[in-house]
């Protein structure tokens, strides 16, 4: 178990490294940005000068490396390019709680509402409340999220005027994002737990359980359950990680204070140390979540201990 | 001896998609207390249907008619999900063929081999623990303590079968069937395999149903045998008839398939041409007829008629009819 543990965390250790490394080569090999004097017309050359020199932007790019390096080891992301008095850990340490807030509440949302509804999809094969299931299910992933926001946002915010359009300020703000940030997910889980439990309920040992006197519930819940489940335990890393860092449409249209406006926006704002900040700090927890769901499915399936 | 199990007239099909497959067409057969029997046919002959269906483990779309199914003097077509439950691993253990995928992965030795015990027995953990230890003991597990904390794919497919029978055995049933309990393992296995089922059986007086498609493997164990094809029964009766006087074509088929016990090594083994009825469109006849040898235009039309030769052996086979041909066995 140790060692697994160990050697998913070397990885993750390797994977952000070459991130780092790529994300800083390639944030450098761009042309312009919000100091090259061709872009920044009205502001003298000599101030721009400085202004980059006052980020390090004047040495050579090896050295500008290192020294992001020793930043980072230290836990300092550096100063945004646009907002001069703020820092990339700033902005982070802020925001970032608020899209996890509101992304830890759609994860459970998504995995109590998906497994059950999985379940008994399976359970009810080819009855009426399948059928519905798997409507939902094909609407769910094959509709873009922006789309099913805003025809949530315009049904039950304009028309219905149920709930709040904007802000995180009542339990009551959450159920729209939240709404809109599960949607996807409980579509996948949903079919995902569906099917894998249709094949663990043809398996011989729910065939053992019962032939053992077990009650049916714990056939369906025991035996069964746990063996489906564990697509659904790889699928957490990727679904955590997704959502706690917040959704650019979801946060832009709600206006939630997240981290996910925040990165976009940076993005054409070309804030180069606030896009490399949150893309290795987005990159750390990717990491960390999937190792997080992978040492929780060795928990549940000893037999991943073996072929790892 | 007193029956323990009785089973008149049972019928199971199965709707699917293009028809309805009749595995099983009308069989009655019975279990004495403490007896041990073997059911022998080829693949998809309907012995599997036929244990599954007296234990009620079929799914759903399974159409199981009979007139009776009498275990230990109860009626079973008569019980309620519940009260079969109730019987299922405590008085009757079944042990299924393939080792490998009858234990679940996810749940160690203990957890799966104490599940009947806390169940039927209510008992405690501690007290299901050390019958557990008891159990893994008597099927002659080495290192019990060790191997209850082990998943079953730590374990060989030899001792995942033990497993399999210490639980099938954990609350003393009054019947245990084993569904081809050899067949997935290896040949040193097999034997192994079948000494602790034959030990279990001079130990604990408990009636076996031994389902296999090789009478080899049943020759030392079983005083009575059944032989099914296409979901009926077409001879039965004590080991020694079978052996030694059998009298329907495909019996013989099937004993000159298997090594002679006592034979010489270099003997050739006749294995039967043809393949199983498809069991969508059985035969109206008698469903070896098209492979059998001795076929004669009746065979074609009619189902044979059970013809009972003594007070165990019976056959279905239209050989028997006073006018019909007189053939003789060759071996
Ligand atoms: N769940 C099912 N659905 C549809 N058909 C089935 C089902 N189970 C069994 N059958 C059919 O019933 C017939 C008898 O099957 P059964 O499993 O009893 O054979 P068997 O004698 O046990 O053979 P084997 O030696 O291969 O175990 C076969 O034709 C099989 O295809
Ligand atoms: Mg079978």
């Amino acid at each position: 178990m140790l060692k697994y543990i160990m050697k998913r965390l070397l990885a993750g250790v390797l994977t952000i490294f070459v991130l780092i490394t790529i994300s800083f080569f390639m944030m450098h090999a761009m042309p312009g940005g919000p100091f090259s004097p061709d872009e920044q017309k009205n502001v003298p050359p000599e101030v721009l000068e400085r202004i980059a020199a006052s980020y390090g932007l004047d040495r050579p790019v090896g050295e500008q490396y290192l020294n992001y390096w020793k930043n980072l080891l230290r836990g300092d992301l550096g100063i945004s390019y646009k907002k001069q008095d703020t820092s990339v850990n700033s902005i982070i340490d802020i925001h970032f709680p608020v899209s996890a807030r509101v992304g830890a509440v759609a994860v459970v949302v998504a995995l109590l509402i998906g497994i059950p509804m999985g379940v008994l999809a399976a359970l009810y094969r080819g009855k009426a409340m399948d059928m519905a299931a798997m409507v939902f299910c094909t609407i769910g992933i094959s509709v873009p999220v922006f789309i099913i926001s805003l025809l949530l946002l315009y049904l039950f915010a304009g028309v219905l005027q149920w709930l709040p359009s904007f802000g995180l300020t009542s339990w009551r703000h959450y159920i729209l994002p939240v709404a809109c940030l599960a949607f996807n997910p409980i579509a996948y889980i949903t079919r995902q737990t569906r099917s894998s439990m249709l094949e663990a309920l043809e398996q011989d040992y729910v065939r053992t359980a019962r032939a053992k006197g077990v009650m049916e519930l714990w056939v369906v819940g025991k035996h069964a359950l746990k063996n489906a489940l564990t697509p659904v335990i790889t699928y957490l890393g990727p679904l955590v990680a997704g959502l706690l860092t917040g959704s650019f449409v979801v946060e832009r249209l709600f206006s939630v204070p997240g981290v996910g406006r925040y990165f976009v926006q940076s993005v054409s704002d070309r804030d180069y140390t606030m896009i490399m900040g949150i893309v290795i700090f987005f990159g750390i927890f990717v990491v960390v979540c999937n190792l997080i769901s992978d040492i929780l499915l060795a928990i549940v399936d000893p037999r991943v201990k073996l072929n790892s | 001896m007193n029956n323990l199990l009785e089973v008149k007239n049972l019928n199971t099909s199965f709707k699917i998609g293009v028809g309805t497959v009749q595995a099983v067409r009308g069989i009655s057969f019975h279990v004495g207390e403490g007896e041990s029997v073997g059911i022998v046919g080829e693949s998809g002959s309907g012995k599997s249907v036929t244990m599954l269906s007296v234990m009620g483990l079929l799914p759903d779309y399974a159409d199981i008619r009979a007139d009776s199914i009498l275990f230990a003097g109860r009626e079973m077509t008569q019980m309620t999900p519940k009260q079969l439950r109730a019987m299922h691993g405590s008085e009757i253990g079944m042990i299924f063929q393939d080792p490998m995928t009858s234990l679940n992965p996810l749940f160690n030795v203990e957890n799966q081999l104490t599940e009947p015990l806390r169940i039927h027995m209510k008992m405690g953990k501690t007290e299901a623990r050390q019958r557990a230890l008891e159990l893994l003991k008597q099927v002659e597990i080495p290192n019990p303590e060790a191997r209850l904390k082990q998943y079953p794919h730590e374990l060989s497919g030899g001792l995942r079968q033990r497993v399999m029978i210490a639980i099938a055995i954990a609350c003393g049933p009054k019947m245990v069937i084993a569904d081809e309990p050899t067949t997935a393992l290896d040949v040193t296995i097999q034997s192994q395999i079948l000494e602790l089922l034959e030990h279990l059986k001079n130990t604990t007086k408990t009636s076996i149903i031994m389902i296999t498609h090789d009478l080899g493997v049943i020759a030392s164990m079983c005083s009575r045998i059944i032989v099914m094809y296409g979901g009926i029964i077409c001879e039965e009766g004590s080991a020694r008839e079978i052996f030694y006087e059998p009298k329907h074509p495909y019996t013989w088929g099937l004993l000159n398939s298997i090594p002679k016990i006592n034979g010489n090594p270099d003997e050739k083994l006749i294995p039967i041409n043809g393949t199983p009825p498809d069991m969508l469109m059985p035969p109206k006849g008698c469903p070896f007829a098209p492979r059998c040898r001795y076929c004669m235009p009746v065979c074609r039309e009619y189902m044979a008629p059970r013809t009972q030769l003594g007070e165990t052996h019976a056959v279905a086979c239209h050989l028997m009819h006073p006018k019909a041909p007189k053939v003789e066995r060759e071996v």
